[in-house]
């Protein structure tokens, strides 16, 4: 009850005080600028927005940035589907159920499914936050890094499927992903590794520029090879109203939007996991819950309807173990964090009883900034929707201008750039030669998870291997990764009969 | 359908080839690591190595594969159309390369020059490869090069505190920011 006292109150004072309502407006509105500009991420968004809270207080600054990041966090749904490229890494699942709505001339529609489904996931999240914050904090502690290592694999086994029919140039492409993560130092000893004797290499590869490359260029690339064929002019965007569905047909999808709603919360409270990985996870799990998998992927409503539900409910998730237990979720949460502690304000258990008002505050922004989100980004719409009617070679360049800032901003390293013309070439190629590129970036990033935990559980466990199976959770991750992979396998043998027999 | 079967064939021969000497090279690159603590129960080049024997397997799988397919597809004499289209191709493949080679470029002279200077010629050539020789507009596509790389240079700076590369207008630019 007293829960309630506080966060009513907290919601009167944004209400009240016209600077908190102005600044939720506004920073919502710039998080979902930001957010559709490809390349730039959501973390780089939040550190654009960081330096202007230096001289604010503790809850205006709270308010400037969880706005940004809540806006960021939806805006990049917006680029991958009117353009194909995710505006954000959490929005790499969108791109493969998106596409075919585009295609089909729904992507005003599309984008309106998960502007509404981005909102209900992330109402979801941060009730989750803001009545079980403590309890869920103490499940996270729970898992180790057998657990973690094993998630990492189960995710892994999960993307290998989005290659189709084809596991083997799945599995290629997330090792290739995986291999490029290698780059710098290694995490146990910081030993450098592929650097070949660049300094410049010596962090690494960062996943902006590799995704703004994979992504971008070649559509780029595609432009120029068929610039003479009548493919290349701008697609017929539908008229539709609202939000591109009706609330009886949304609800028709209930089960998906739970499903999808809880994989983002409980991934979110998972440090380190991330919503790239929830997105892919929530995707994946409604593909194959899915009665008609091949109306699944032609549709695409399930799809925007998993990805954006699930990776918009991974930020309440993430502010759970942040909040709670002093540990972020996420290099965002890292971000949030960090900017508490600039206020004096230190997070973990008793963050509750010390600064109530300030957490009630915050739980009262992070609502009011998700329903400004859902009107701005809406009134926003129709202004991205002309993107696609204007000659798609203009966008490109203009595109393209953006993804060389944004590879270079990340942390202003020239070498960035070649990271992204590179990686551009090599996802051209890949499509090329029918690889698919998804796998790249998300074995990029996963890759991280595995073998930073692998590397410490084994080093606690005296190299024990076998200690993974004394773990249920790491056990049952294990068991779902082999039946991923089986059913992968099973798939790629019987369409290569049904192609056979044709 | 022939020529389909066959050109996923050869798909399969090259990416499984081009696959393999990466994971040749990627897998000898591991032994250049220096050695670090000797108590760690997994060295540096562990997970590495991994990885490149997965690729060597999924190359391996692919180049068998490519060999069945290419030999078990019926095999069709190339038309005149076909002939055609090949060398429709190859002008397609130029214009895809200069494309890549401005991107190349770009990065080259992005720390010499800066972005206000680069970006206009990377916008410039793009949008002048991109569109039909007989469709060019080269009047507005000076005007769209030359000035929205200044106008992005200052947002970025004013609104968002982030400095683009200066190059060689630093002490210009300095001077105005």
């Amino acid at each position: 009850m007293e829960a309630f006292q506080f966060f009513g109150s907290a919601l009167f004072s944004i209400f009240l005080t016209p600077k908190y309502f102005l600044l939720i407006l506004g920073f919502t509105a710039l998080g979902v600028l930001l957010g559709a500009l490809p390349g730039i991420s959501v973390n780089m968004s939040l550190i654009l927005a960081l330096p202007l809270t230096y001289g604010m207080d503790s809850e205006t600054a709270m308010a400037v940035l969880i706005s940004c990041y809540i806006g960021a966090l939806s805006g990049g749904l917006i680029s991958a589907i009117t353009l194909n490229i995710p505006g954000t890494t959490s929005s790499i699942a969108t791109t493969f159920a998106g596409k075919p709505m585009a295609d089909r001339g729904e992507a005003g529609r599309a984008v309106g499914i998960g502007i509404l489904t981005s909102f209900v996931g992330g109402t979801f999240s941060y009730l989750l936050l803001m009545f079980m914050a403590p309890l869920m904090g103490a499940v996270a502690l729970k898992f180790g890094n057998w657990e973690y290592f094993s998630i990492g694999i189960f995710s892994l086994t999960m993307i290998i499927s989005i290659a189709g029919d084809d596991v083997w140039k799945g599995i290629l492409s997330s090792a290739i992903g995986m291999a490029l993560a290698m780059t710098g130092p290694d995490p146990m000893s910081g030993i450098l590794r592929f650097n070949f004797g660049l300094r410049a290499l010596s962090g690494g590869v960062t996943t902006t520029a590799l995704m703004c490359g994979m992504f971008a260029v070649p559509e780029l690339l595609k432009l120029a090879e068929e610039r003479d064929s009548p493919q290349a002019e701008a697609k017929q965007v539908e008229k539709f109203r609202g939000y591109g569905i009706s609330l009886k047909e949304y609800l028709s999808h209930w089960k998906n939007v739970l499903r999808s709603a809880l994989i983002g919360t409980y991934v979110g409270v998972l440090p380190g996991v991330g919503a790239s990985s929830a997105s892919l996870l929530s995707y994946m799990t409604a593909k194959n819950q899915s009665k008609d998998q091949e109306k699944f992927l032609t549709d695409g409503v399930d799809g925007v309807i998993a990805s954006e539900t699930a990776n918009n409910a991974c930020m309440g998730g993430a502010m759970i173990p942040m909040l709670a237990l002093g540990i972020p979720g996420s290099g965002a949460a890292a971000i949030l964090m960090s900017a508490l502690m600039l206020h004096n304000v230190q997070c973990g258990p008793l963050i509750f009883t010390k600064n109530t008002t300030l957490i009630y505050f915050v739980f009262a922004v992070c609502f009011v900034a998700n329903f400004v989100m859902l009107i701005v980004e809406r009134g926003v719409l129709s202004g991205y929707i002309k993107v696609l009617t204007a000659p798609r070679r203009i966008v490109m360049v203009f595109v393209i201008m953006m993804c060389c800032i944004g590879a270079y901003s990340a942390r202003s390293n020239y070498v960035d750039l070649y990271v992204f013309a590179a990686g551009g070439a090599l996802g051209y190629f890949m499509k090329k030669g029918g690889v698919p590129t998804a796998p790249i970036i998300l074995g990029y990033i996963l890759s991280h998870i595995v073998e930073r935990n692998f590397v410490h559980a084994m080093q606690l466990s005296r190299g024990q291997i076998t200690a993974i199976f004394s773990r249920p959770i790491s056990v049952a991750f294990l068991i779902l990764a082999a039946i991923s992979l089986f059913s992968s396998i099973r798939k790629t043998i019987k369409a290569s009969r049904s192609r056979k027999t044709a | 359908m022939e020529n389909k079967f066959l050109d996923k064939a050869k798909k399969d021969i090259i990416v499984g080839l081009c696959s393999l000497a990466l994971a040749v090279g990627y897998y000898l690159e591991t032994y250049n690591f220096r050695q670090g603590n000797k108590n760690l129960m997994i060295g540096v080049s562990f997970f590495p190595r991994i990885i490149g024997i997965v690729i060597s397997i999924c190359a391996v799988v692919m180049i068998i594969r490519g060999f069945i397919r290419y030999y078990h597809a019926p095999k069709s004499h190339s038309t005149e159309a076909q002939q055609n289209g090949k060398q429709g191709n190859k002008g397609n493949m130029l214009r895809v390369l200069e494309v890549l080679a401005i991107l190349f470029a770009t990065a080259y002279a992005m720390k010499p020059l800066g972005f206000v200077l680069t970006m206009p010629f990377t916008m410039f050539s793009l949008f002048v490869l991109l569109e039909k020789p007989e469709k060019r507009k080269y009047a507005l596509y000076l005007f769209f090069s030359t000035i929205s790389p200044v106008v992005i240079f200052f947002v970025f700076y004013y609104c968002f505190s982030s400095l683009l590369p200066m190059g060689v207008l630093k002490p210009l630019l300095s001077q105005i920011l």
